[in-house]
């Protein structure tokens, strides 16, 4: 039978030097190897919600060569479509996946509409062909 | 309602609606088309209140919150068959409990109609599915008229099945319409505008290019708006929301197939005619002069005041049924006191109307209700939308009286409990649909003009000599002949010397 080390569970966590804090560890899985664990826990922290690219950019990996010749416009548009994605991460773990169609983006944020002063208004301006258009939302009609 | 809209809205907002407001606290108000200063000659009039992007829904709350305040008791669940008329005055309703299948007669001084219009006699249209014009068939067995029928307001892009509205922006900004040929055939309706046309030139093309056979899908039956040869970017940025929009309705990738699109209903400007206190009024049969009808309103799109003539403008169908039906409530408020007597009504009152839904629950035939309804909306689709012609309409009027004998001998009614028994509801409603269908087709074919939103191919013109009248139309039983009569229309105001009337003038594009 293994003997477990003395002190074993009341083992600190730090992650950074500077900050110390001691806690011991309450119902938990199993803990990893140590060097795994570490890992872990540093991707975690790193990590900035469902569907995006960790926070500290750095691949821990090299990219693999391309096997086909790559046209740098491709390239770019990868590029574009990764910031993109990245982008539409805020790290709170609630976004959704970049490709799920979404309705029209708000104009404007808050309450108040900066270009009439309209306060309380609809986000997207339903008569957006001027006044002869028809009233709509997200490109659906309610009033004509 | 021009006099009483300003009221009406303040009236609302000291409820709690949520109305978008200006800098300085005042309600914001919108330029929507068609509203205009001195009568047409002062340019763009703004006077549309919005909240947010949900004036309906806010409206709705605001007024839940009141009647509550006020203890009003509430029926859900509950389905009105019938009014109960007692020498030509309303003394209440006969209604059936879905929840549990009793039937009740529930006896009122005042009932106000507001079932909305009839938009799902057609095959395609913006209304929810209890859209099927209740109010007014019951009206019309009660032997009263309903005006101005024909007159119902479409608009050119509703999605296939769904019947949700694709703005005209989009062929404003590069989307093209295309017939199963894949042709862009408003070229040939209007060279020069060709998609930029008007609404009625548009819906008119989309249906002949529809009865020609050239359209699309399995059954031929709607044409295509397409937007994919347009860049990703210019629909994401002119068009934001439209993607959602067709993948949820349609199901397609807006940048990779077209829109299926047809000419859809939005609103029925006819309904129970009305006079301005919202009293609904009836033409006496003897002396031809009209009365109105003790004890009986109607407010909102089941009736017809008429606000919107033969066509209907923006903003005006909310704004019509606040007004009218605050009208509805200050006239009932002014005649009857809390604890007033009933009339004396015959014990058997209500019992033919159930016998016929008796002889309903116990159809034996073989067409389902489903299926005579699905064979209402394609004929009236087809022959009784936008474009009308005297051999349209009349073969259209002729369907539907053999649809209207189908349902009369061939009806089959399988659910035969009494307890949410929607077969039985639904087939209660299509009866409600044939007979306000039969009565739209019927005043159609009598009206030999055209007048706002009742275009006829063979009558292109206005005839403000010889039609400027309402039409009535009466149909006591499903398949009976539609009885067609006319009624003037008002031409002064209530008050010559706070307004005074606007003479009709002709429109010019």
């Amino acid at each position: 039978m293994r003997t477990i080390r003395p002190g074993f569970f009341r083992r600190t966590f730090a992650s950074t030097p500077a900050i110390r804090s001691s806690w011991s560890t309450g119902p938990s899985p199993p803990r990893l190897p140590k060097e795994e664990q570490e890992l872990f826990e540093k991707l975690q922290q790193s990590s900035s919600g469902a569907f995006s690219a960790p926070k500290t950019a750095k691949p821990e990996v090299q990219p693999v060569e391309p096997v086909l010749a790559q046209s740098s416009e491709a390239g770019d548009m990868l590029a574009q479509l990764r910031q993109k994605a990245q982008l539409a991460a805020k790290g709170d773990g609630e976004e959704l996946h970049p490709n799920i169609r979404r309705g029209a983006a708000p104009e404007f944020e808050g309450d108040v509409n900066p270009k009439t002063g309209e306060a309380g208004g609809p986000k997207n301006e339903p008569l957006r062909w001027g006044a002869g258009s028809d009233w709509s939302y997200n490109g659906r009609v309610t009033d004509f | 309602m021009c006099r009483e809209a300003a009221k009406t809205v303040y009236e609302l907002e000291n409820y709690g609606m949520p109305f978008s407001r200006t800098e300085d606290g005042r309600i914001y108000q919108r330029a929507l088309g068609g509203q205009s200063l001195e009568y047409g000659k002062g340019g763009q009039a703004y006077r549309c209140c919005a909240a947010a992007d949900r004036t309906g829904h806010a409206m709705l709350h605001t007024l839940y919150g009141q009647s509550l305040k006020h203890n009003t008791n509430f029926f859900i669940e509950f389905f009105a068959i019938d009014l109960l008329m007692v020498d030509g005055a309303c003394v209440g309703v006969l209604c059936m409990s879905m929840e549990d299948g009793t039937l009740h007669r529930v006896f009122a001084r005042n009932t106000v109609l507001a079932t909305g219009g009839y938009g799902r006699s057609y095959f395609s249209c913006t209304s929810a599915h209890t859209s099927t014009g209740d109010g007014n068939a019951m009206v019309a067995r009660a032997g009263l008229p309903n005006q101005d029928f024909e007159f119902i307001q479409f608009h050119p892009s509703g999605i296939y099945g769904a019947g949700v509205l694709i703005t005209e922006g989009a062929r404003g900004e590069g989307g093209y319409l295309l017939n199963a040929q894949g042709e862009r055939f408003m070229e040939r309706y209007a060279p020069t505008a060709k998609d930029l046309a008007s609404r009625d030139v548009v819906s008119r093309s989309m249906t002949i290019e529809i009865r020609e056979g050239r359209g699309c899908g399995p059954d031929k039956d709607h044409v295509l708006l397409q937007l994919s040869h347009l860049p990703k970017d210019l629909i994401y940025e002119r068009l934001p929301g439209i993607a959602e929009t067709a993948s949820v309705f349609a199901g397609i990738d807006i940048t990779k197939e077209p829109i299926p699109v047809l000419p859809t209903v939005h609103y029925c400007m006819g309904g129970v005619p009305t006079n301005w206190k919202g009293q609904v009024l009836t033409v006496d049969s003897v002396s031809g002069s009209e009365k109105t009808v003790d004890g009986l309103y109607a407010a909102g799109e089941v009736a017809s005041v008429s606000v919107h003539g033969a066509n209907r403008l923006g903003a005006n169908s909310l704004l019509d049924l606040v007004v009218f039906g605050r009208a509805c409530a200050m006239d009932i408020a002014e005649k009857s006191e809390r604890g007033m007597p009933h009339t004396a009504v015959p014990d058997d009152i209500g019992h033919d109307s159930l016998a016929e839904m008796e002889a309903i629950r116990n159809s034996e035939g073989d067409v389902l209700s489903a299926q005579i309804r699905a064979d209402m909306q394609k004929v009236m689709q087809t022959d009784i939308a936008v474009f009308r012609t005297k051999d349209s309409l009349e073969v259209g009027n002729e369907r539907l009286g053999k649809i209207q004998q189908d349902f009369k001998n061939r009806l089959a009614v399988k659910d035969k409990s009494m307890v949410w028994n929607s077969d039985l509801v639904e087939t209660l409603e299509l009866r409600n649909l044939l007979t306000c269908a039969a009565q739209t087709a019927g005043s159609a074919l009598a009206r030999e003009e055209s007048r706002g939103s009742h275009a006829r191919e063979d009558f292109p013109d206005r005839d403000d000599k010889e039609w400027m009248k309402h039409s009535l139309t009466w149909q006591r039983r499903e398949g009976d002949k539609v009885e067609v009569g006319y009624r003037k229309v008002t031409g002064t105001t209530l008050d010559e010397e706070e307004c005074k009337a606007v003479l009709p003038v002709t429109r010019s594009y």
